[in-house]
């Protein structure tokens, strides 16, 4: 209801303003600190796990970059050897971004590679090409496959190296066996059997070859079909161009028709356009006209404010009447 | 989207409008909200038009919106808010029409009162050649309640009947009451018309003297229900202590 009037003091307030405004800075350096640490991905950035068990874990650490296809998406967050599994092998914890979640199926495979030249360190990519059923959750394992830089590379040369020599030794036993006749291979390629059906072959091969002859004849006699039945063709085609030709003109006429149409329209916009700037100049006009009006009502209003400061028009007139009084005839 | 963004354009100009209001426009807003019976938004409304009255230096301004406000204050029954306010009024530097408010607002304060002898040396002191039907019939209370009717219906005749019809039967009534005459139709006109007009505090203040008069409590209990809505308290308790 109705109150007595209070003032506030704001000097009194100073300290308190200064306090609000200091306050009012600090937060908003808190919260951009933040927001910059979030955006560099130091705090509040969302992980997940993911386990993967491979042969070897060397030159790997914790922090090692984990990536997809150069993209680092996480890092190794834990080595250990695995419990529970016959052979040897190292157990690597890998904490992911969950940004990159859906991009890991179970038929993603991970493998260890040095990402910018032999001598590098190395890192964890996941090759991602193959599209799977379904994306990897918290704590399921990422299938691995051998690692792939020189040193893999060559293990594997070596690997591959016994096993041509091992090859090597079964072709020349098998060379061998060719040339001995007592062996069955032997046997087998110096039989006179083996010619006379090879001879037989070439016999049934000659037959078709004549065959092949009388079809050869048979589209001959095609051919002379076909030549007598093409004029009669080419004259009926010739008749179909003609009046493709016939319509082509009527198109032409049909053009040029148009193009008069076009024609007109332009005229009409052009006359369009001559009523667009007249338009623009009556506008031009009631412009100048308003604008007159403008002066005059100033003019006007320096007049009756002349007159109101004659005396004893003056002492008539309330000297500021903006405040309405609560009073009113009723 | 687009009705979003009109939304808070129109938000921020109200904003604006009532930071940077003049004390005329303040005002303007206040007797808004007094001819619509709230009284309470109208005295804070003149409370932010005093203090831009008071930057822009304006003592005419200064002392109209005063004596609103001890209008209400009187309304209000809070004498002693009402004459704080009056005494804040630099009369001297009023235009006419505001000197003349300022009176007859000073000759409410005393004739509510009942301090009629008070309110009648104002009347004498003060005299307008074109003064409001308020101001000649706060006068003329002021004379009949000090015994001096026939100076009274002198008041009344200047009342112009065309102009005011409501005030003329309200005052009327109020006369004819103080010098002790059957005023129970007067009333009844004047309440009429009160009613008519939308004269809130008119009507409450009727309503309850005719419930002394009578004695029917129904007045009272209807004074109570407008002086309620009207957010006046002490007239309130006064009229329900009158419908007991």
């Amino acid at each position: 209801m109705l109150k007595i009037l209070r003032y506030v003091d704001w000097s009194e307030l100073s300290g308190l303003l200064v306090g609000a405004a200091l306050a009012v800075v600090l937060c908003s350096a808190t919260l951009i600190s933040v927001l910059y640490l979030q955006r560099e991905g130091i705090i509040g950035k969302k992980e997940y796990t993911l386990y993967s068990n491979i042969g070897s874990a060397q030159g790997l650490s914790k922090g090692t970059k984990v990536q997809i296809n150069g993209v680092n998406v996480g890092r190794v967050e834990d080595i250990s050897l695995a419990d529970g599994v016959s052979i040897s092998f190292v157990k690597l914890k890998l904490a992911i971004d969950t940004e990159y979640k859906n991009w890991i199926t179970d038929k993603s495979v991970l493998f260890v590679t040095r990402d910018q030249n032999i001598i590098s360190e190395r890192v964890i990519n996941i090759d991602i090409s193959q599209k799977g059923d379904k994306v990897l959750d918290d704590g399921n394992y990422l299938t691995s496959i051998r690692a792939q830089d020189i040193e893999s590379v060559l293990t594997a040369a070596t690997e591959i190296l016994d096993e041509i020599r091992v090859l090597v030794k079964v072709a020349d036993t098998l060379l061998g066996k060719l040339g001995d006749t007592n062996s069955t291979i032997g046997a087998l390629l110096n039989s006179r059997a083996l010619y006379d059906n090879l001879g037989s072959t070439v016999v049934e091969v000659n037959n078709l070859l004549g065959d092949a002859t009388d079809l050869m004849t048979n589209v001959g006699y095609m051919f002379d079909k076909m030549n007598d039945a093409m004029p009669k063709a080419m004259a009926f085609a010739d008749t179909l161009s003609s009046g493709v030709m016939g319509l082509m003109e009527n198109l032409d006429n049909l053009t040029g028709r148009a193009n008069t149409l076009i024609n007109s329209l332009d005229t009409t916009m052009g006359r369009v356009g001559g009523m667009v700037e007249n338009l623009n100049s009556v506008v031009g006009a009631t412009g100048n006209i308003i604008s007159e009006g403008s002066q005059v009502i100033n003019k006007t209003d320096g007049f009756v404010d002349g007159v109101s400061r004659i005396w004893f028009v003056r002492n008539k007139i309330p000297r500021k009447d903006t405040i309405p009084l609560l009073e009113d005839a009723w | 989207m687009v009705k979003k963004i009109s939304g808070l354009l129109l938000l921020g100009l109200i904003v604006v409008q009532a930071i940077f209001a003049s004390s005329g426009e303040h005002a303007f807003h206040a007797k808004r909200s007094y001819l619509q019976g709230r009284y309470s938004a109208a005295y804070n409304q003149y409370t932010l038009a005093l203090r831009e009255a008071r930057k822009e230096a304006d003592l005419v301004a200064e002392g109209r919106i005063l004596t609103s406000m001890a209008t209400l204050a009187i309304y209000a029954m809070q004498y002693e808010d009402a004459k704080k306010l009056l005494d804040l009024v630099r009369v001297n530097s009023l235009d006419e029409k505001g000197r003349e408010n300022f009176y007859k607002t000073y000759m409410e304060f005393y004739n509510l009162q009942g301090k009629h002898r008070e309110a009648f040396e104002i009347a004498r002191n003060h005299s307008f050649r074109r003064a409001s039907a308020d101001f000649l019939g706060q006068a003329a209370i002021a004379a009949a309640g000090s015994g001096n009717s026939s100076e009274a219906d002198a008041f009344l005749k200047r009342i112009n009947r065309n102009e005011s019809p409501g005030q003329l039967a309200f005052y009327r009534a109020r006369v004819a009451d103080l010098n002790g005459e059957d005023s129970k139709e007067l009333y009844q006109n004047a309440l009429r018309l009160s009613s008519e007009k939308n004269q809130y505090f008119i009507s409450g203040i009727i309503l309850l003297r005719m419930a002394e008069l009578t004695g029917d409590k129904g007045y009272a209990a209807r004074s109570a229900s407008v002086f309620g809505e009207l957010g006046l308290a002490i007239p309130f308790e006064k009229a329900e202590e009158a419908a007991k």
